[in-house]
Formats: C-alpha cells, structure tokens, sequence
C-alpha cells in the first residue's frame, strides 16, 4: 500500500535572526507550539532542536505527508540554509506518539542514535561539526574513567536521582569546569570511589557526562575553589537546619 | 557588615512572597530584623518582596522576590548590585515562557559573572512526568543557548526544607 509507506527527513538549517535581546530565535516558542499542535493533526512525529545556533530536525510519517510538511518548512523565511542530512524511507518510526518534542541535545535521544545506527550511509558525507550536533563522535558508556577527563554537560534531571547533599556538591564540582578523574579520585576510600563510579555510569547514562581521553587537547580548567568567610558562614546556617 | 542579595525572579504567581517569606521565617533572627513588608496583593506585582537571614552579627543575606516580566527589568538593577544568588522561579505552565528566560539570562548573565544559579519549578505536583520534562527540555534549550550550566529543579515553597535545599545547592555552587 504505497500511502502506508514512511519516510524520514533530518536536516539543519540558519535561523534567521529576529533582533531581540536575547540569544535565542524570538519565533522558537511560536514554530514549536504550533507545529506540536499541526504534527499531531497529521500525523507526523518529529525532534527539534536549537544548539550552537543551528536548529536540527526529524521528521517522519507516511511519505506524502513528510513531502507536504517538509516543502513548507523549506519556503519558510524565519530560517534559511535548510540542508538535508538524510532523507530515506523507513520501515517503522523511530519516535513515539510525540507530535514534535522539543529537545535540548539531539544525542541523548535514543530515537535519534537508532535512526543513525539504521541510515549510518549519510553520516561520512557529514562534517565534523554536523557530527558533534548529532553525538556520533561521542564515545560510548565505559567499564572505567580512569585516565579520563569529565565535565557535566548539564545537570542531572531529579526525577531520577535523588538530591542528597553529596550528589549535589558532585554535580556543582563537574558542572564548574573540566575534571581530571585520576585527581579527583586519588584521595578517595575504595568506598567514596565506588559510589562516584556508580553516578559516573549514571550520569553517562542520562547521557549528560562529557567524557574525554587524557590525551585529547581540552585543558583542565584550573577552577579555584572559593570558600570565603561568606560560603564558611553560610554552611553554618544551612548546618543547623 | 557584608550584605549579599539573593534574588528571586519569577512570573506571576510562581511563589516569590511564599518563598522570602519561608526562608527568613527560617532565620533565627527574624524577630530582629525589619519584618517582611506586608503588602495587599495589588501591589505584589509593582513591588519588591523583601526578607533577610541574618548569618552572623556582622553578615546578612538579603532576599529579594522580584517579578520577573520583563516590563518590570527596572527592578532588576537594584538586585543586580552585589548579587550572591540567582533563583529564577517558574510556575507549572504546559509552556515555559523561553523568551523570557532568555531576556532574564541576557540581563543577569549568570554564567558569565559567575553567579550561583538555579531554576525551581513549582506547582508541578499535578502535573504528569512527561509534562514535565518537556517542559524542562524548553528550559534546558535556553540555558544550553547561553551555555549555562544550572540545575533544574523541584520547589515547594511552602515547605521548609525545600527552601532550604534551593539554598544549599547555590551555596554549593558558590565554592566554584
Ligand atoms: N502548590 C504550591 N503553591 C505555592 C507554591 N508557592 C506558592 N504557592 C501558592 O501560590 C500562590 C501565589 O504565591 P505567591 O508567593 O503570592 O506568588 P508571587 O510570585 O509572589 O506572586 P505575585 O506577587 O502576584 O507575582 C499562593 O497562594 C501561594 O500559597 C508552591 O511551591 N507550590
Ligand atoms: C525550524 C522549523 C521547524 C518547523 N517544524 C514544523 C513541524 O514540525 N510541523 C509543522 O507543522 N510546521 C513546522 N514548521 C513551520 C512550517 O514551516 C509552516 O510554517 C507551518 O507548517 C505552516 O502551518 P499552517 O499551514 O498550519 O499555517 C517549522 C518551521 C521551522 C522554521
Ligand atoms: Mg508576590
């Protein structure tokens, strides 16, 4: 039955700068509210999202429909230099019930890396810079971060872990700036240590842990640590609540 | 006397006047301090909530609720002076108001001057999980856009210990 057939776009594109006083495209809230509200009307499923000034999309549903859709978004004007990362037929969707989400890094979605696993003949025609707004360098979950360096990308949602006051100053050391893991381990008990691998692997998971290898070119951020009379006097008052 | 600020920005009704005033409630010093300004609620949107905890004889932090619309940015500059924290307060909503996050992140530039930040929604207890992770991706696609590394997380108002924990987590990220 060809009108049953599915085809999938992903593509990026320029927005076209609305001068506002922020840093985010002022039309963002408007084509993301509307299109989730359109897509559920027509059955599309999609994933957008603004990262490094560029907006990434997926789109897919029965082809006609993607055809339709995907023409009216390239005569947009409030974005420009639309091009097509992949465009393909599908088997299945790869999103679910979804109108369109809106998400703020394409690579934590496991809808995004299965399509890539499934199409991967598109990604050597990609540049380096397409590849890192997609995740596809990014190295996958390891058994040890020995010889690594960390940095939390954002900070972990709370529904899924809890926020105990050592969870808390972890995730404000890795979020602060570029971590040596050798160092930071290197005074631990085997116990501490075995509890900071385990959110290591967790925060991996969420897929908001930046894992580099030593060897890579990233400096360490020397962050000094700030414990003025102030910080000092204030863990005096939060102590005796 | 060292005196720092912290402001709460948020929208109308996210819970600004709930919050200063369970946090100085908290401060055994309160009786001491001038008592929160108790003002009818056609002026809680045109004013300032203000409360204090007080540290120690010689130290004080100052708490500011401040409504975050941008038509009220007048109000920022007073709490922009020596700034210790920022608790940027949004309301449960199927939508975060994003140009506004973005407006507010473009005038206090948290990352930037480094000043200890964090996002608290409340009013999520009715609010389904997926609801509310979409609506944290819109937060998170505006704090990505300034790259602004600042958690996300769940406020009661209300409650003591929640108001409590906001703090412990800017003072834990006031170390770096
Ligand atoms: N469920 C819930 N209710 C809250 C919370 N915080 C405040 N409230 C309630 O929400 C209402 C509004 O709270 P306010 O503290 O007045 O909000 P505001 O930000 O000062 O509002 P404006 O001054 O009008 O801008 C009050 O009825 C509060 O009791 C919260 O965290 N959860
Ligand atoms: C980056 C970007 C992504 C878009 N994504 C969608 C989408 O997923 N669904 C949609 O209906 N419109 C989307 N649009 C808007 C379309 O270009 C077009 O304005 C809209 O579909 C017109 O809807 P209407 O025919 O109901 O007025 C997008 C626009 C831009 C700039
Ligand atoms: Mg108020």
């Amino acid at each position: 039955m060809p009108e049953h057939r599915l085809k999938a776009v992903l593509y990026i594109s320029d927005p076209v700068k609305a001068k506002g006083t922020g840093l985010m495209p002022r039309e963002l809230p408007e084509i993301y509210q509307k299109s989730r509200r359109n897509n559920a009307a027509n059955g599309i499923s999609g994933l957008l999202s603004f990262t490094s000034n560029q907006y990434i999309q997926l789109i897919e549903g029965k082809v006609k429909d993607v055809d339709r859709l995907f023409d009216k978004i390239q005569a947009d004007s409030r974005h420009t230099n639309v091009q097509v990362l992949a465009e393909t037929n599908i088997s299945k969707r790869y999103l679910e019930a979804h109108a369109l989400k809106l998400v703020s890094s394409m690579p934590r979605y496991p809808a995004i890396r299965a399509f890539i696993r499934d199409h991967s003949e598109f990604v050597v025609k990609l540049s380096q810079s397409q590849q890192a707004l997609l995740g596809i360098k990014r190295p996958s979950r390891r058994d040890s971060y020995a010889g690594t360096r960390l940095r939390l990308e954002r900070w972990p949602d709370f529904k899924r872990i809890r926020q105990t006051p050592s969870v808390i100053e972890f995730c404000a050391h890795l979020a602060s700036g570029v971590r040596s893991y050798d160092d930071m381990t290197r005074r631990m008990t085997p116990e501490t240590r075995s509890i900071t691998n385990r959110l290591l692997t967790l925060f991996d998971e969420m897929g908001i842990l930046i894992v580099d290898t030593l060897d890579d070119k990233t400096p360490l951020v020397a962050t000094q640590v700030n414990r003025d009379g102030f910080y000092q006097k204030m863990k005096m008052f939060l102590a005796k609540r | 006397m060292e005196y720092k600020k912290l402001a709460i920005v948020g929208e109308l009704g996210a819970g600004k006047t709930q919050l200063v005033s369970t946090l100085s409630e908290i401060s055994p010093f309160e009786t001491e301090v001038e008592s929160t300004i108790d003002i009818g609620k056609q002026f809680t949107t045109v004013g300032i909530d203000y409360g204090r905890i007080r540290l120690d004889e010689q130290t004080a932090l100052g708490l500011y609720g401040v409504p975050g619309q941008e038509r009220y940015s007048f109000l920022w500059e007073m709490v922009s002076k020596s700034i210790w924290g920022l608790v940027i307060l949004f309301k449960y909503a199927e939508h975060a108001d994003m140009a506004n996050l973005d407006h507010l992140l473009s005038f206090f530039e948290p990352g930037q001057r480094k000043t200890p930040c964090v996002i608290a929604l409340s009013h999520i207890e009715n609010a389904g999980a997926e609801q509310v992770e979409d609506l944290v991706e819109e937060i998170q696609t505006v704090l990505k856009a300034h790259q602004l590394v600042a958690p996300v997380i769940e406020v009661d108002n209300r409650a003591k210990d929640s108001a409590i924990n906001l703090l412990y987590t800017l003072t834990a990220i006031s170390q770096y």
